[in-house]
């Protein structure tokens, strides 16, 4: 009789796996929140000297002069060499300078593109264009670096700059000395780096646009440029903005590429033709020489760039989440522009 | 009235840059048509690939009537209303032979502009598809992109002529700023509808306009194309039987991409002459 029917509160169905199964993803899910949690911990202990000792200083000046063999004295209980000033203004300059020219070429050259495969080009080159963009994205930094030193660099000294020179020299931070590695090489290192990036999220934000509204345009007379500018570009524009922040993001933290083309410069950059130095660039450059300070705050105060860095990439990400969930742009008022 | 005057100058203007081109060689189809004819269609065929859509077609639309292009779904009464502005250009692997001429000019030969051809011939979709901004820049938007008007006031009057057209003025004129999706489904096809006469057609293409909306959206839109008529040339295709005999001048019936039956309403619906027509209007076919 009792096998008939089938039970609705047998124990053993309950089975213990679900709540193992549960157990085990939520440890792994909170393990990026831990590991984020440890990491700020760390860095912080670790440039805890440098932020005591250094203070203000060190957001507002541009002299790095670690003081390696001066002689090692007590400020604050912390040891510090004598003499020694930690600034990272010409880093802070140099990372967010190069990046916003990355942006300033990346975007259009990446919407561009994005545009030619959603919408003007042949559907059989999608598959190539697309194929060579992620080929494109997974390029080891250091060979974009390597590409730069050999043949960006030297082209941009010979032939680049001294043509921004001869037509732009009124605008004054297109004249003077022209260095071979600096602004212009890792501006547009970094702008090939982001291209994949934003022309691949701007291209499935524009497949996103309906199929009826740029009916609804093309019936209304609008010739496929303007079909693109008032109809698809606006569409897509979360995606394109979204895009552009994470190649942004991945921009400013980029280490290996514009190191090698950065120019290692230690003073700020008065043209787009000087050399620069970025955080990252310059924390791996010297992070050796860090060592040898017997004093540790040479190594604080890399830390401290590394702590800085990791805040500018945290608040760019964060605001870019932010404006593409809420605020304005998921307001339809602002989605087609006339 | 100035703006319309100078509004219409300057279509016919682009008008006749359009079209006029190609005179010489459409004056052989011009000898044929009769005065009132605005579209003749002969010989059209028309192929998607290897597929056979439209079956040698002949047809005409008449000046100010409302010609119904009607027949069960997939017999291409889509295709046949988008090749008459020719929306149906960028679809992959369409192909046309034969003629539709717009007041004797072949609207598929090489001197004619599609985009400037849409000015001429607007269209109406299935699915109500205003653009996510205000009711005003919906109706502006066609106007704004090919300079109509000369300042705001200009746009001001063209957006509320488009609108009282079609009879939504008096249910928006205080929110025009509002956005165009809060309207209901059947304001939004009427504004739709505003926003293509916005741009000055003097053939509107309507492509089953009130398939998506209900019975009353549905009534008011058939009034509003009686109304239009007036005014302009129209062409309607739908599946609605009673929508068809409401509105109708001139009807043609489509089946399997070929013209089965061509009359005037509503003689065709009392007095079918073919099987397959009366099979069709009594509903033993869909």
């Amino acid at each position: 009789m009792g096998e008939t029917t089938h039970s609705l509160s047998d124990k053993r169905y309950r089975s213990i796996s679900d709540s193992v199964y549960k157990i085990v993803t939520l440890a792994l899910c909170s393990m990026s929140f831990v590991f984020i949690i440890i990491l700020l911990i760390v860095l912080f202990h670790a440039s805890l000297a440098s932020i005591v000792v250094n203070g203000l200083r060190f957001f507002t000046t541009t002299t790095w002069n670690p003081a390696i063999n001066s002689k090692v004295i007590s400020v604050d209980g912390f040891s510090a060499m004598w003499g020694a000033n930690y600034g990272m203004l010409v880093f802070f300059v140099g990372t967010l300078g190069s990046s916003i020219l990355a942006l300033l070429v990346g975007v259009p050259v990446g919407v561009g593109i994005a545009l030619f495969i959603s919408e003007f080009g042949p559907k059989r080159l999608d598959g190539p264009i697309t194929l060579l963009l992620q080929l494109m994205a997974g390029i080891p930094s250091v060979i974009f670096g390597f590409w730069g030193i050999l043949i960006l660099s030297p082209w941009i000294r010979k032939f680049f700059a001294p043509a921004l020179g001869k037509y732009l020299f009124f605008i004054p931070i297109f004249s003077g000395q022209v260095y071979s590695s600096g602004f212009l090489s890792s501006g547009f290192i970094l702008a090939l780096m982001i291209i994949p990036i934003i022309a691949s999220i701007s291209r499935d934000a524009m497949a996103q646009t309906p199929v009826l509204l740029k009916e609804g345009g093309r019936a209304l007379g609008l010739t496929d440029w303007e079909i693109s500018r008032k109809i698809v570009i606006p569409y897509a524009r979360q995606g394109i903005i979204g895009g552009s922040i994470l190649g942004l993001g991945r921009a400013l933290g980029e280490t290996m590429a514009v190191a090698l083309v950065c120019g290692g410069a230690d003073f700020l950059p008065k043209t787009m033709f000087y050399p620069i130095n970025t955080l990252s660039a310059f924390i791996v450059t010297s992070l050796d020489s860090a060592f040898t300070d017997p004093s540790g705050m040479y190594v604080a105060a890399l830390g401290e760039l590394a702590l800085v860095l990791l805040a500018i990439t945290m608040i760019v990400n964060i605001s870019a989440r932010l404006l593409v969930s809420k605020g304005f742009l998921s307001n339809p008022e602002n989605v087609v522009q006339v | 009235m100035d703006l319309m005057e100078a509004q219409q100058e300057r279509m016919s203007k682009e008008k006749s840059e359009t079209l006029e081109r190609s005179d010489e060689n459409t004056s052989s189809i011009n000898s044929q048509m009769s005065p009132g004819d605005r579209i003749r269609m002969s010989s059209l065929n028309v192929y998607y690939g290897n597929s056979h859509v439209l079956k040698d077609l002949n047809l005409t639309i008449e000046d100010r009537k409302i010609t119904v292009i009607m027949g069960p779904s997939g017999c291409g009464k889509s295709t046949l209303i988008r090749t008459l502005n020719r929306m149906n250009d960028t679809v992959h692997a369409f192909k046309l032979t034969g003629e539709i001429a717009l007041d004797g000019i072949n609207i598929y030969s090489k001197e004619v502009n599609p985009t400037l051809l849409k000015l001429r011939v607007g269209m109406v979709f299935q699915k109500p598809n205003p653009f996510p901004i205000s009711i005003y820049d919906n109706v502006a938007f066609g106007p704004k992109i090919h300079k109509l008007s000369k300042n705001r006031a200009e746009m001001d009057e063209i957006v509320m002529q488009a609108l009282k057209q079609a009879a939504l003025w008096e249910e928006v004129k205080d929110r025009l700023k509002a956005n165009a999706l809060s309207l209901s489904g059947g304001q939004q096809q009427r504004l739709c509808i505003a926003r293509a006469l916005a741009v000055r057609p003097e053939i509107l293409l309507l492509d089953e306009p009130a398939s998506a909306l209900d019975p009353g959206s549905t009534a008011k839109v058939q009034e509003l194309m009686v109304e239009l008529k007036k005014d302009l040339t129209l062409v309607l295709v739908t599946h609605n039987m009673q929508q068809a005999a409401t509105v109708a001048n001139k009807v043609a019936f489509l089946y399997n991409g070929s013209l089965v039956e061509v009359g005037q309403s509503p003689d065709i619906f009392e007095n079918p002459q073919k099987k397959v027509t009366e099979d069709y209007i009594s509903g033993r076919l869909t």
